[in-house]
């Protein structure tokens, strides 16, 4: 009966209950449906594919995401090592300049298209939110498995577009140049316009999720804020996306038949263009960093032990960045030879953004005073977001004022502001969310060392690459070129070192994982003595459907005072003792006396 | 009978059937969509004769009268107005986003121009000739200042031949 290889060792199912009752993992996810244990060897390849493959739980449609973005990860990292490696000497090495061309165009668009955008919500937020409604799945299942289907045909033309030459835009297609330039910008604009609709789908079916599924008791005011933050994130890219599609539509319709939106001879503007695509990229700088506040936000609350301060001002101004996100795409056209009054109104929107973030900011190292902070490898992770999303936010202030974005405009500072947000921001916060939820996916505890060790390599790595384009970029070296003057030869260099340690430290991150799985201790049930859902009612991995009774929500998300005295509701609505777990589990008062840092099985309560 | 559908009770069987509309009320609204158009046109050919003068309120108000026909045909022919209003606010909100899209675009493209009524020339180098003027002014100042045409102590003037 038992067939569960990766679930902490649950034998005896009946005799002694090593969970909580109605919760003994029998059912693990990652195993079943699929082959039963009877099957063995390469026998059991084909059903395991097939079960994977034609899946609809929420749950492994995540943990393939998960592993898709990984790969486009790893691709555009290593592309971004590469761009970074030619630029060590400021003659031509190993790239040409049409190469060097190819190349930071395919960093850019698969960084941005085929991982930062699908990497939070998508993995993540496929695998919890479910959970921490208290869902058995998301509302429309087959739509989320046809949206993993319609990313993967996004990413093939993608692909594609790069086996067959690649292109040399940058990632923004801007015309006139994408409408003349010889590379294969159409396969390229089709995968950003399929892969667009992978995105929708997703957010369509998180809103309605958010809407319809929560669990009884579970009101707007106790939903994690890592929901908050999917639903805000839903929004954009259900109202945001459609217009990527119709700008990439248009596009291809000017290279093929010339209709002449975009070409000023045709009575078009390439200045519309610009218009059209930050109309949807700008949001989606904020369909990237929005899941990451999410993120953080859980961990902030878990890792303090500690009430999260002002939730209410979180959750909503998360909503206030969704909406204001609309109202600034202008700033990226300041010299674009746009109407002075437009720079004017969108830089004062665009000020206006400082502060939703700042209350966050703000509100969450207030969670951590006076806390029980405990630094684990994820809390590590958050307090280099803070960090590096405080300085990526000011150095974007910075840039969305008139004059001094004339100087800075397409420098290497700019470049260094949006790495310090997306890569110091959603990067530095999904790998924190990573181990956070590493042992509820797969039932395994990363080593806590190393992850340690690497969110300190990384962080320094990360602000050695980065740091330095702020000062190169100030100094006048523009982005996007293959060569450089030699006054700029030692920040280059600095740079390009630094690029070796972030992918030094990223690559343990990924050892870590892969470790993990064959030999990481086996996770109990709430590791972190987290009291949002997943935590507390379900096991390490969860079932297949999640649940055994829908539970039934009686404190906020953030009440670890409820969770570790228990509440008498176990949602079998016979007053049983909600599933908590052991409190001597994973408190971080307990380090000092204990050796045991969570990583043990929760000690039955029955004997 | 279809004034029945109006109360809740004909959907109390669990199921979220279309409600339907009486016939009188589609009717009515086909009236005003009819009307509007008419008046749409007619307000057109008022224009054109010199009938009426509407100078810049043409076109806002030609996308007003749209826009009235286009909240009745949501509202009644897309059923929004029975519908809950979560559908209501859902439609509303992309129409705003587009209103959003065009009235930014406008913003820049309607103002697109302004920059060239300011001179080219850098605001230092301005300063610079303004300077450079002030002081030829300053140079040929005393040239122009007004000389008494005799002087008091002007022996050779007064001097009689």
């Amino acid at each position: 009966m038992s067939t569960v290889t990766t679930a902490p060792a649950p034998a005896k199912t009946s005799a002694a209950p090593a969970h909580p009752p109605g919760h003994e993992p029998v059912h693990n996810y990652l195993l079943e449906p699929g082959p039963g244990p009877d099957v063995k060897g390469f026998a059991r390849v084909w059903p395991t594919v097939k079960a994977w493959a034609t899946t609809v739980d929420h749950k492994r449609i995540g943990v393939m995401y998960l592993f898709t973005v990984s790969v486009f990860f790893a691709i555009a990292g290593c592309a971004a090592l590469l761009v970074r490696a030619e630029l060590m000497n400021p003659d031509m090495d190993f790239l040409t300049a049409d190469e060097y061309n190819r190349m930071f165009t395919l960093h850019g668009v698969m960084m941005v298209f085929l991982f930062i955008v699908p990497s939070i919500p998508a993995s993540l937020g496929n695998f919890a939110l479910p959970i921490m409604l208290g869902a058995k799945d998301v509302a429309f299942p087959k739509l989320n498995l046809m949206s993993y289907y319609i990313f993967l045909a996004g990413a093939s033309l993608a692909v594609y577009a790069i086996l067959s030459g690649g292109i040399d835009t940058g990632w923004t297609f801007y015309t006139p140049y994408s409408d003349t330039t010889n590379t294969a910008v159409l396969p390229m604009t089709m995968a950003v316009f399929v892969a667009g609709f992978a995105s929708i789908l997703t957010g369509i079916n998180f809103i309605v999720t958010i809407h319809k599924m929560r669990a009884p008791g579970l009101t707007w005011n106790r939903l994690p804020l890592f929901i908050w933050a999917l639903y805000a994130v839903s929004i954009v890219q259900v109202l945001a996306t459609p217009v990527i599609g119709i700008t990439m539509v248009l596009l291809a319709m000017e290279r093929l038949v010339g209709i002449g939106i975009f070409d000023p001879a045709l009575g078009g503007d390439p200045v519309l263009f610009q218009h059209f695509f930050w109309f949807y990229s700008h949001p989606a700088v904020y369909i990237m960093i929005l899941p990451a506040f999410g993120v953080i936000s859980e961990l902030m609350g878990t890792f303090s032990r500690q009430r999260v301060f002002g939730y209410r001002a979180i959750a909503l101004s998360s909503v206030a960045i969704a909406m204001l996100g609309f109202l600034v795409w202008g700033h990226h056209m300041f010299v674009s030879g746009q109407s002075p009054l437009s720079s004017i109104v969108f830089s004062v929107i665009t000020f206006l953004i400082g502060v939703p973030s700042g209350i966050k900011i703000l509100n969450w190292v207030a969670t951590m005073y006076k806390g029980s902070v405990w630094l684990t490898a994820a809390m590590l992770y958050s307090l280099a977001f803070i960090f590096l999303f405080t300085i990526g936010g000011l150095t974007g202030i910075m840039v969305g004022a008139l004059a001094v974005d004339i100087h800075l405009h397409d420098t290497y500072f700019v470049v260094a502001h949006f790495h310090y947000v997306m890569m110091g921001g959603t990067v530095f916060a999904m790998i924190g969310a990573l181990f956070y939820w590493w042992p509820k996916m797969f039932g395994r505890m990363m080593s806590e060392t190393w992850g340690r060790i690497s969110a300190g390599v990384t962080f320094f790595g990360f602000n050695m690459t980065f740091f330095t384009q702020f000062i190169l970029g100030s100094q006048g070296m523009p982005r996007r070129y293959f060569t450089y003057l030699p006054e700029y030869h030692d920040l280059h260099q600095v740079s390009t070192v630094g690029s070796w340690f972030l992918g030094l430290g990223l690559l343990m991150v990924l050892f870590n994982m892969i470790w993990s799985l064959f030999k990481g201790k086996p996770a109990p049930g709430n590791p972190w003595g987290a009291a949002t859902l997943e935590w507390t009612h379900t096991t390490s991995p969860p079932d297949h459907h999640n649940f055994h009774r829908t539970p039934l929500v009686t404190h906020g998300p953030y009440d670890y005072d409820v969770l570790f005295s228990g509440d008498g509701y176990g949602g079998d609505g016979a007053g049983t003792p909600a599933p908590v777990p052991n409190p001597e589990v994973g408190g971080p008062q307990e380090m000092g006396k204990s050796v045991d840092l969570g990583l043990s099985q929760p000690k039955p309560k029955h004997d | 009978m279809a004034e029945n559908a109006h109360t809740s009770s004909g959907h109390d069987d669990g199921h979220h059937g279309h409600h339907i509309i009486p016939l009188g009320v589609l009717l009515k609204v086909f009236g005003a969509l009819i009307f509007l158009t008419i008046l749409t046109v007619v307000l057109g050919l008022w224009e054109r004769d010199g009938t009426i003068h509407l100078g810049a309120l043409s076109v806002p108000v030609a996308l007003g009268i749209a826009g009235v026909k286009a909240t009745l045909v949501a509202m009644f022919f897309m059923a929004l107005k029975y519908d809950t209003r979560v559908n209501a606010l859902a439609f509303s909100l992309s129409i705003v986003f587009l209103v959003v899209f065009f009235v930014f675009t406008f913003l820049d493209t309607g103002f697109r121009d302004t920059f060239n009524e300011w001179p080219d020339t850098p605001i230092d180098e301005r300063e610079l000739q303004e300077l450079r003027l002030q002081e030829r002014n300053e140079a040929l100042q005393p040239a122009f200042e007004a000389q008494p045409l005799v002087l008091p102590g002007d022996t050779a003037l007064i001097r009689t031949p």
